[in-house]
């Protein structure tokens, strides 16, 4: 052999290794499945996460909800008591209420009332006494009312009740037996609040409407009501 | 009665409810402090302080006045004055100014 067939011979095998070679490596790219389980176990790059997965211009808007402050500004409960028409006649008193606070000071309040001898007289006759009168008596008015002495009412070391005096004062409109009335009422009374929710109320109020001259007619209440 | 009982049953099914709506929202205190009130008014006493920088739940608003609860338990009234920055820098809604605010 001569030297030029063997040169000949060294080139077809290296040119048929590079051709074997070339083909296998495309193989590989044809074979599903290999970018991703490479890509899997490689560490990625900084930024190549970013790179990875393009923003969606359709993404939505999350859900961010801010949370609210809960106001507590109206106060609604009833009251129980008693009436007295005209320092003459007794009957029991009961009622509902509604009070809006428009400051820490001032507030207003529209209530309900009418008088009943259902229970009056269960208690009189628990403590002696005559009974109620029976009276038609029913009311409603509009009071605006200010919180003039406050206080606190220090119960234990860690638990205070505090409490204020207010002043009350408002008009209304009175059914007194047969008679309809354009009513005014001024007076005054005790809140405590042994929780931030809860109000206990003794109040004194003179009812007043003009009938043969200027009828008072004093109610004393007892009543609860909760914040909302 | 049975009523009665009914209803103790259905008040004791909403108390865990009742537990879970507790979540208010916090806000950090941005002036140098702010007084804990017993009461929603100024003429109640300050019971304790809550200092810059602190954490506070605020429970709920009356009239001009915030229930807040510190990281510690403590809790108070707070003036809506005194805790307007706070409440702002949160995102949460203060009420309107007036012109008797004061700003140091």
């Amino acid at each position: 052999m001569t030297s030029q067939s063997t040169a000949l011979i060294r080139r077809a095998r290296q040119s048929a290794m590079i051709l074997s070679v070339l083909a296998s490596l495309s193989a590989c790219s044809l074979w599903p499945g290999y970018e991703n389980d490479k890509r899997d176990n490689a560490r990625p790059l900084p930024g190549e996460e970013a790179q990875a997965q393009p923003v969606d211009p359709n993404l939505e808007r999350p859900d961010v909800g801010i949370k609210q402050i809960k106001s507590q500004d109206y106060e609604v409960g009833g009251y129980a008591g008693i009436i007295v028409f005209d320092r003459n006649h007794t009957s029991g008193l009961y009622g509902v209420r509604a009070a809006y606070h428009k400051s820490e000071n001032f507030f207003v309040e529209g209530n309900y009332a009418f008088a009943s001898t259902v229970g009056y007289n269960q208690a009189r006759n628990l403590l002696g006494g005559s009974d109620g009168a029976d009276i038609k008596y029913k009311s409603f008015g509009f009071s605006a009312g200010y919180n003039l002495i406050p206080g606190d009412l220090y119960v234990s070391r860690g638990y205070t009740v505090p409490f204020v005096i207010y002043g009350i004062g408002g008009f209304g409109f009175a059914k007194f037996e047969d008679d309809s009335h354009t009513s005014y009422s001024l007076g005054a009374g005790l809140k405590m609040m042994p929780t931030d929710w809860l109000a206990i109320r003794f109040e004194l109020r003179d009812q007043a409407w003009s009938a043969y001259g200027i009828d008072h007619n004093a109610e004393f209440t007892f009543g609860l009501a909760g914040y909302f | 009665m049975s009523y009665l009982r009914w209803w103790i049953w259905v008040c004791c099914g909403l108390l865990p409810l009742a537990a879970q709506a507790e979540d208010y929202p916090s806000v950090e205190i941005l002036v140098p402090f702010v007084e804990l009130h017993t009461a929603p008014d100024e003429r109640y006493p300050i019971h304790d302080i809550a200092e810059h920088g602190q954490q506070v739940s605020v429970i709920k608003r009356r009239a001009r006045w915030y229930k807040v609860r510190t990281s510690e338990g403590k809790q108070g009234w707070v003036s809506d004055e005194q805790l307007r920055s706070s409440l702002t820098a949160a995102g949460l809604a203060s009420l309107p100014e007036t012109s008797s605010d004061y700003h140091p």
